[in-house]
């Protein structure tokens, strides 16, 4: 018993990959200076059979860890908390920029590049699902990209 | 009756013409007068010395579309400069000047780009922003006082000499796309 027990939460810790949720190209984006907020983004799918209803997250990365959404309404965005993500059976949902994300409020310390950073997602059932996601620029979308990252990040 | 109906059909008008209406203002009406994160007071006829440029508005602790748009505007400056030769001034406006002091303002848009000027000022003076540039912006109180968000327009309002609106960039565009918006505005 004590052994299974080992073995799941083994397979819970390896690489964020849970039973029915796989929590996949997760970062967490390097703070701004001067801005106290930032966020994480990451594709979730769901491999099990029934709907993934995520109802928060934590962190100790901030003071406070919320799954918030963007709606654009006529060109002017509004980011709003929301309950919950469904991630629905045999599907992913993608958390981007502009769209869905974790966010983190009141930042303990900056987050730099190169750094990881831990957060656990919570669904409804209360079943948690820590994630573990390097920290990276935002990526200045240059024509030539000399200043983007160097350490062989890119995947073209 | 008729005429309230027609007069709320102006306002409905008004508000989808949304951007363009500071095309409606006479010319010395347009335009801003905002601090920026140097502590220097900025009247952007005499700062943009009838040269076009480029504005957005945000605040710095918006964690997700101001870093986006920024990181976007960042791009589309250095190739804008590699395409023409010459720079193009851009202004991020702080809609939350009771947060995003003068310093903290500074550090963020160096970040991104040191060519742009971060600016806010007094709640009078964005007020009239918010006129000038028909955006819209609006606290959101959140569960935290400390921690409302803001709603704002998103975009880059490109604009012409005279401080008339030429064009709005989104981040959507190409950067081909978003130059030819900026040399229409020649």
């Amino acid at each position: 018993m004590k052994k299974t027990l080992g073995a799941i939460v083994l397979s819970a810790m390896s690489g964020s990959v849970f039973a029915e949720l796989i929590v996949e190209n997760a970062h967490i984006r390097e703070s701004i200076p001067g801005a106290p907020n930032s966020a994480a983004f990451m594709i979730l799918k769901n491999t099990s059979a029934q709907d993934v209803v995520l109802t928060s997250a934590t962190s100790e990365l901030a003071r406070a860890t919320e799954l918030h959404n963007h709606i654009n309404d006529n060109g002017v965005m509004r980011m709003r908390e929301v309950s919950e993500i469904v991630v629905p059976a045999g599907q992913s949902v993608q958390l981007k920029p502009g769209g869905m994300h974790v966010m983190f409020m009141g930042l303990a310390t900056p987050l730099k590049q190169g750094e990881q950073g831990s957060f656990t997602l919570v669904d409804q059932s209360g079943q948690k699902y820590p994630v573990q996601a390097p920290v990276k620029k935002i990526k200045m979308q240059m024509k030539h990209d000399h200043q983007g990252d160097h350490k062989g990040e890119h995947k073209h | 009756m008729k005429r309230l109906l027609i007069g709320s059909l102006a306002v409905v008008v008004a508000f989808v013409l949304g951007f363009w209406g500071s095309n409606q203002l006479p010319e010395d009406a347009r335009g801003f007068e905002l601090t920026r994160s140097d502590g220097a007071q900025i009247n952007s006829f005499d700062a943009l010395k009838g040269q076009p440029y480029l504005i957005t508005f945000g605040y710095t602790y918006c964690p997700d579309v101001c870093p986006t748009t920024l990181a976007y505007l960042a791009g589309v400056l250095q190739a804008y400069q590699s395409a023409e030769g010459e720079e193009i001034q851009s202004v991020f406006v702080s809609v939350d000047p009771e947060r995003d002091t003068p310093d903290k303002l500074g550090q963020y848009v160096e970040y991104f780009d040191s060519s742009i000027w971060g600016v806010t000022g007094t709640e009078a003076q964005l007020g009239q922003v918010k006129q000038t540039y028909s955006i819209f912006f609006e606290k959101v109180q959140g569960k935290d006082p400390d921690n409302y968000l803001i709603d704002h327009s998103a975009g880059i309002l490109v604009m012409d000499s005279k401080h008339r609106l030429s064009g709005v960039i989104r981040e959507g565009d190409s950067l081909e796309q978003a130059i030819a918006t900026i040399q229409n505005a020649q």
